[in-house]
């Protein structure tokens, strides 16, 4: 990662007022962070301490994100940024890896608990992406709560103060925008 | 459905959540009143929640970066110390080989990524990089140059010559060699075995795999020393031909190797023979259609005469073959010698042009363990099923032991042709040039590191320490650098006249450590000393044993870490009064 928290910070805003080329540097710079969270997985094969693994990646965020340079800024519209960036690189990923892997030609995988989700996490992590489309159109709430939680990583207080509802609620959003979605993706 | 709907039932699902699983049905009757449509929604959305999937459950970049590093740690353009990836080149059983750039001395060379060491792994990582570097010292024309050994954070790397050809497995699949071509081979083989015996370093691995080819006719042996370090490593989807890769292995074993015995350098001899008998006849020395038949066939079978080759050479196959290895050549010099002297003859020859198979009189006969009866045979089965369960057994209850190396899926290739249509090499890969009788005066190399003060070792002797500018003759020259508390740099250098080496970045030995803390904000102390940070950080520490202290206000907290070169590690800790 070369870019320092303040970098970061000061390209999500630009991206934010509508400059693209911040977005494409933004996007090297997660990149870079997901290799390098991968390369630590690699090393060590599945973490099986949680604790741990939550650790590297709330500090792949804090890297990401200085929060207390934004915090006089506008806090939920920068959190909002951050984690509409994480979802955007993402999903560009795993669709690549799909069209590399089938050759762009894509089969819906059926989500199967007996499974282990994570080996076919990009197919999930696509056929997600639009789920969670259709469900921006229903309730656009519900829908921002599942891009904070889920590729913004943050916790239930943190969304609550993102969006400015109370932590009830958003607990209350996630159950339900979660339910909706495995739904959803197992119908396919 | 509107948003109104949804709203209906959203309410209707989170008051049915809040209720029994036994009282859940009785509700539902009473709420959603004959409307089967909605009850429909709710419930299935109650089957959704009640799932274990955890799809959601963790962090998208979590999960992302965990499938990553299951399918693809490396892309083009990483940086691995200070090569810069450019192509993937293939992939073994090892992890995958890449064609990278070497800025400072600007040339192109192999990247092997070591994708099948992992975690809790960290003595296996010790001992590849104590046996890279061992093998990395043989400086040998028919044994693959490694250029360094390295490590980028917990992906060991290995940096070898960038070769250009094919691999005598590559090669084979067109067909036998002409007699000539064989012996020729077989001595730079031999010679290149030779070589790393008399420093005591054994293949183990040694199969048409892993001996190269390149375009002007050498023969280079690759891999030596590493056959422990492979594994296994099924993808799913590949569990059919996981029996056929054991064999394709098995087929080169020696008979000690294959019992899970003990193997010294005449093991290699036996894989030797099982090489230069495929590359006479175009056929397997040894064939099973399971891994027991193939250990059988190792053990047993004694491979048809070659009735086409001279028989100084036929000699030369059976006693490399030989099931005991005091019955073999003793050394691989020895058996350079018997070649060179089969060369005579050889030459006189022409190319044999006939397949194998068709001079064998008794082909799919030889193919066949030599047992005459269905008693033997019985009896043989019998053997076999203890002798595999030995095997088994030996590889689990003797860890210390070397055993026999796990089969590779499919070729190790290392370095390959350009795919068609790739444009041609740039000159990268230079032959160093013959050097100029009037440019034999020593050169001036200057030798800056960062930090400074690493002692410089050229061709293995203690020089001077940097920054300091030795003087090297033209030619090739091997350098290290090593300052204590910093990974040993080496590289091959081909010193020219205009040669420079620019600043040299050590990499210090050690890894990061997170430290995550609740509540953050707490002041780092390690080993009892203060550091600037203040939680959540990432910090820096040399390996060894480190006590972590954090405080804040009257909160404490305490923790032992032991730091092991280059294994990153994170800590989440909750302060206490």
């Amino acid at each position: 990662m070369t870019g320092s928290p303040e970098q970061v910070t000061e390209l999500l805003l630009q991206w934010g007022d509508g400059d693209r080329a911040a977005l494409a540097r933004l996007t090297t710079l997660v990149y870079d962070e997901l290799h390098r969270l991968a390369r630590i997985y690699m090393a060590r094969e599945r973490p099986d301490h949680t604790l741990q693994a939550t650790a590297l990646v709330n500090e792949a965020y804090l890297k990401l994100v200085d929060t207390s340079r934004v915090r006089w800024r506008n806090r939920a519209h920068f959190f909002a940024m951050a984690a509409r960036l994480m979802r955007q690189v993402l999903v560009d990923h795993a669709r690549s890896r799909r069209n590399q892997k089938r050759g762009g030609d894509w089969l819906r995988v059926t989500l199967d608990e007996s499974l282990n989700l994570g080996r076919d996490f990009n197919s999930d992590l696509l056929a997600l992406d639009e789920a969670l489309g259709t469900l921006a159109r229903l309730d656009p709430r519900k829908s921002q709560v599942v891009e904070l939680r889920f590729f913004g990583g943050l916790a239930l207080d943190e969304t609550a103060e993102a969006l400015g509802i109370s932590e009830d609620t958003v607990g209350r959003d996630w159950d339900s925008a979660r339910a909706w979605l495995l739904r959803e993706l197992r119908r396919r | 459905m509107t948003p109104e709907r949804w709203k209906q039932v959203e309410n209707i699902y989170h008051a049915a959540r809040e209720r029994d699983q036994s009282a859940r049905a009785r509700f539902l009757d009473d709420t959603c009143e004959g409307d089967d449509n909605l009850r429909r929604e709710v419930e299935s959305l109650l089957k959704a929640a009640g799932g274990r999937t955890d799809f959601l459950a963790r962090p998208a970049l979590e999960q992302a970066a965990e499938a990553m590093a299951e399918t693809k740690p490396v892309y083009a353009g990483q940086r691995l110390g200070p090569y810069q990836l450019v192509s993937r080149l293939g992939a073994g059983g090892m992890g995958e080989v890449w064609r990278a750039r070497d800025p400072a001395l600007r040339r192109d060379v192999a990247i092997k990524v070591l994708l099948a060491l992992h975690s809790g792994e960290e003595d296996r990582l010790r001992r590849f990089e104590i046996e890279a570097r061992a093998a990395g010292r043989l400086s040998h024309p028919n044994l693959l140059t490694v250029h360094a050994v390295g490590n980028e954070g917990g992906l060991p790397y290995l940096v070898t010559e960038l070769l250009e050809g094919e691999s005598l497995r590559a090669r084979l699949k067109r067909g036998a060699l002409s007699t000539r071509r064989t012996v020729d081979f077989a001595i730079q083989i031999a010679k290149g075995l030779a070589a790393a015996h008399e420093r005591g370093i054994l293949h183990r691995d040694l199969k048409p795999e892993n001996v190269f080819i390149t375009r002007d006719g050498s023969v280079k042996i690759l891999d030596f020393g590493l056959a422990k370090f492979t594994r296994p490593h099924s993808t799913p989807g590949q569990s059919l031909t996981a029996t056929g890769v054991i064999m394709g292995t098995l087929g080169y074993m020696s008979p000690e190797q294959a019992l899970g015995e003990e193997a010294d350098h005449r093991s290699d001899i036996f894989s030797f023979g099982a090489i230069l008998f495929e590359a006479l006849t175009g056929r397997r020395a040894f064939r099973g259609d399971s891994t027991a038949e193939a250990i059988m066939a190792v053990v047993n079978n004694i491979p048809p005469e070659i009735e086409a080759a001279p028989a100084s050479l036929r000699r030369i196959v059976r006693r490399c073959l030989e099931k005991d290895p005091l019955d073999r050549f003793q050394s691989a010099r020895d058996l350079t010698q018997e070649l060179e002297n089969a060369r005579q003859p050889a030459v006189e020859l022409p190319p044999r042009p006939i397949p194998a198979r068709s001079v064998s009189p008794r082909s799919s006969a030889e193919d066949e363990p030599k047992s005459r009866t269905g008693l033997i045979a019985g009896i043989a089965l019998a053997f076999l099923l203890i002798v595999t369960i030995g095997y088994a057994v030996g590889r689990f209850r003797r860890p210390a032991v070397p055993v026999p190396a796990p089969p590779k899926p499919g070729p190790t290739v290392v370095v390959n042709q350009p795919p068609p249509g790739t444009p041609p090499l740039p000159p990268n890969n230079p032959v160093p040039p013959a050097p100029d009788p009037g440019t034999r005066q020593p050169i001036e190399v200057s030798v800056v590191t960062d930090p400074p003060g690493a002692t410089v070792r050229l061709d293995e002797k203690d020089n001077c320490q940097t920054p300091c500018a030795p003087r090297l003759t033209p030619g090739n020259h091997t350098l290290s650098l090593d300052r204590p508390g910093y990974h040993i740099f080496r590289r091959e250098l081909n010193v020219t006249p205009n040669m420079r080496l620019g600043t040299i970045r050590l990499t210090r030995m050690g890894a990061d450590i997170w430290l995550a803390s609740e509540p953050t904000g707490a002041s780092i102390l390690v080993d009892g000393k203060p550091w600037a940070e203040k939680t959540n950080a990432r910090i820096f520490l040399e390996p060894g044993q480190h006590r972590i202290d954090l405080e804040k206000g009257e909160l404490k907290g305490s923790i032992p870490v032991e730091v092991r070169d280059t294994v990153g590690q994170s800590f989440r800790i909750t302060l206490a009064r």
